[in-house]
């Protein structure tokens, strides 16, 4: 059921049974009380494997018997071990050993590869995927030896052999308990170069709890403002987004509905203003495109008929017909 | 076992206050043995136990383990190993912590201890190691001797060996029924549904078919019998669209044959529903039990699903692997037809194709539905 399925970018379900589906691997999670004997107990796991059992032998799918787990408590599903017992994930644990052995060489030796660090490393992405902490320990070991050959040996800088070390002594911490509590306090962050702030208030479990299921799955970052939009962002000049998807219907778009403009960018968009120009042109198809779902498309700027070229900015009148175009405000975008 | 534990978790702490402190030359006098611990530090000391003691517990390291991963790290320790062995500054703790380490999973022999558990299966003593590993018993590395460059062998595409492919199921499965994408539904039936205009076709290479003629015929044969074998005259089907072919890893004993339509695949639009449904195993994590639950497991794995998928001709011309023969040399084949005789022809693989670009949203959208 969908309400079950966990998927990339899904809000993580409810419970009590959760469903994986990985091309050929059908995995399902079944939460169950410790407090009771297992075959006591009715789970929705034992109805939908029935059910999954049926099914592919009536279209001619095979399972593996091998293969085949029903309701064991320790497994391992699309490259995660979980106990369900202790309440742990974590990369395959042997895996993580052999890493940490295959790290702890290259330590030793002091001396690498290009290939063989990306090897590495993007083995021990895998591993921190169940620990994302430890992401953070991870900075110089990205720029070693990026103008070297593929298989060219190379010294390892302090730095990143510190790295090495570190992420080869905490591999054993690189699991998820699942009997974490949530924090029931909401944070919330912000910063700018010159400054920085938290602040944090207290919520219900229930809400803490909702937030969570939504959390973001890849961590969610603000890109920090640089050069000219942070001097228009200080001076109070932000540019209105007039491109975002959330006021475009894709579908409307396409059958060539006018865009349904914000408030605000209705408003600014005075009868003397243009909501946009495309320098360089060609044969102007952007313009006409945006002409055509309803936009006020200043004609451009034209020395021939090829329109506009960018060696054209070096000649005065051009530069100078742009350059009140743009101080005049009559263009937006 | 509690001694190495107990190193275990003092190299953690020191490591975790060393990054907590912003990575000092030398530590502050409350983080030196002795300083007095308070509660909050016993409470992080006793979890972080519980974690070391979880990650100790893991059975002992066989190849069949470490599945797919296990070749590819048995190249990393072998290559690693070739690495210089100039000592800048003394690691002498991190020595003994390789020897705990390699005490317990050493497959590398006397040089760096012995595999106490009997059950050290692993053998980075086989045909990998052969001429890039040192033996454990000669000379250290000089730096006078190093190599210039160290190869990693490749474990993402290999040959492809008639034996190592496992094929015992005849495609089976007809999947229109739960393409509920109508796009994935037609372009399954006719993949040229999505080609791009051909003015926008970027240049590739020719796909390479990284397998010897009796192989690939071997191979023919199989899927042959379970009627899954296709054959097509070489002039209907453009030259550079004929597929490649190679191998990666499954396990010690078998391969998964790719495809490699790189060509076909660049001259046609991606697309992509149902593939979004995929789940990583990592998004487990984001579960959460309370004190008196567990979590129970339970899976089925499809045998060679991708194998068992009944495909239209036109998806099956699309599988033309790039090598030619002559009739005479596939005219056994009970899906040769006698018109062909004296052409040269094409083998092609009549089921879904693993490198297909279509082939994982096909996969995963009729089998999501097919559980609904």
């Amino acid at each position: 059921m969908d309400h079950e399925l966990i998927a990339y970018r899904h809000p993580i379900p409810r419970g009590p049974f959760y469903e994986l589906l990985t091309i050929d691997d059908h995995i399902g999670l079944q939460k169950i009380s410790s407090l009771l004997p297992l075959a006591e107990q009715l789970t929705r796991d034992k109805e939908v494997f029935a059910n999954s059992d049926m099914a592919y032998q009536q279209v001619g799918l095979t399972s593996h018997p091998g293969k085949r787990q029903l309701q064991v408590p320790q497994a391992t599903v699309l490259g995660a071990e979980v106990d369900g017992v202790e309440g742990c994930v974590s990369a395959p644990r042997c895996r993580v050993a052999m890493l940490m052995f295959v790290t702890a060489v290259v330590v030793q030796r002091q001396h690498t590869t290009r290939r063989i660090l990306q090897s590495i490393i993007g083995t021990w992405v895998y591993v921190l995927l169940f620990r994302r902490a430890g992401f953070s320990i991870l900075e110089s070991i990205f720029y070693e030896g990026v103008d070297r050959h593929m298989d060219e040996i190379f010294p390892l800088t302090r730095q990143s052999i510190n790295e090495l070390i570190n992420l080869m002594i905490l591999g054993p911490l690189f699991q998820t308990d699942l009997r974490a509590k949530i924090c029931p306090e909401i944070f919330m962050m912000d910063a700018s170069p010159s400054g920085g702030a938290v602040c944090r208030h207290p919520l219900g479990p229930t809400a803490v709890e909702e937030i969570w299921r939504h959390t973001d799955q890849r961590g969610y970052y603000t890109q920090l403002q640089t050069g000219a939009n942070l001097v228009l962002h200080e001076l109070g000049l932000d540019h209105i987004e007039m491109f975002g998807t959330s006021n475009i219907d894709l579908a409307d778009f396409s059958a060539g509905a006018v865009l349904n403009l914000t408030a605000a960018g209705a408003d600014d968009a005075g009868p003397a203003g243009f909501d946009c120009i495309e320098l360089f042109a060609g044969q102007a198809n952007w313009s006409r495109c945006h002409a055509e779902v309803g936009l006020h498309v200043h004609p451009g700027i034209e020395r021939d008929a090829e329109g506009i070229r960018f060696g054209d900015l070096n000649d005065k009148k051009t530069f100078l017909e742009l350059a009140y175009l743009a101080a005049t405000g009559k263009v937006k975008e | 076992m509690l001694e190495t534990r107990a190193h275990c978790l003092q190299y953690v702490v020191v490591s975790l206050n060393w990054l907590n402190l912003g990575c000092p030359i030398s530590p502050p006098p409350s983080a030196c043995v002795g300083s007095h611990l308070s509660d909050g530090q016993h409470d992080m000391l006793e979890r972080l136990e519980g974690l070391i003691h979880h990650f100790w517990k893991a059975p002992d390291i066989s190849f069949d383990e470490l599945g797919r991963a296990a070749e590819k790290l048995a190249n990393l320790c072998n290559a690693s190993f070739d690495l210089s062995a100039v000592s800048e500054f003394d690691h002498q703790d991190l020595q003994n912590f390789l020897d705990v380490v390699s005490t317990k999973v050493d497959p590398y022999g006397p040089k760096y201890g012995k595999c106490v558990s009997g059950s050290c299966d692993i053998s980075c003593s086989s045909e990998h190691k052969g001429d890039t590993v040192p033996s454990p018993d000669v000379e250290p590395w000089q730096p006078e001797t190093l190599p210039a460059r160290v190869p990693l062998a490749n474990t993402v595409s290999k040959e492809v060996f008639a034996d190592r492919i496992k094929w015992k199921l005849g495609p089976l499965f007809d999947p229109l029924p739960f393409l509920s994408d109508p796009v994935v539904h037609s372009a399954f039936k006719r993949p040229d549904v999505l080609r791009t205009p051909e003015s926008g076709w970027p240049r590739m290479a020719r796909a390479q078919v990284r397998c010897k003629r009796s192989e690939l015929l071997q191979l023919a044969q199989k899927w042959d019998d379970l009627g899954a074998c296709r054959l097509v005259t070489c002039d209907s089907v453009r030259r550079d669209e004929a597929v490649g072919i190679f191998a990666i890893n499954k396990d010690q004993q078998y391969d998964h044959l790719i495809v490699n339509p790189i060509d076909i695949n660049s001259r046609q639009f991606s697309y992509t529903n149902f593939t979004k449904t995929l789940a990583p195993g990592a998004l487990i994590c984001l579960l959460r039990l309370e004190d008196h639950e567990n979590l129970v497991s339970s899976s089925d794995d499809l045998c060679e699903f991708y194998y068992t998928f009944k495909v239209s001709e036109d998806r099956a011309v699309r599988n033309a692997i790039g090598m030619a023969f002559d009739s005479s040399e596939i005219c056994h084949l009970k899906c040769f037809d006698s018109k062909w005789h004296g052409q040269k022809l094409y083998i092609c693989l009549g089921m879904l194709a693993m490198g297909d670009g279509l082939a994982v949203e096909i996969a995963q959208q009729s089998h999501f539905n097919l559980l609904q």
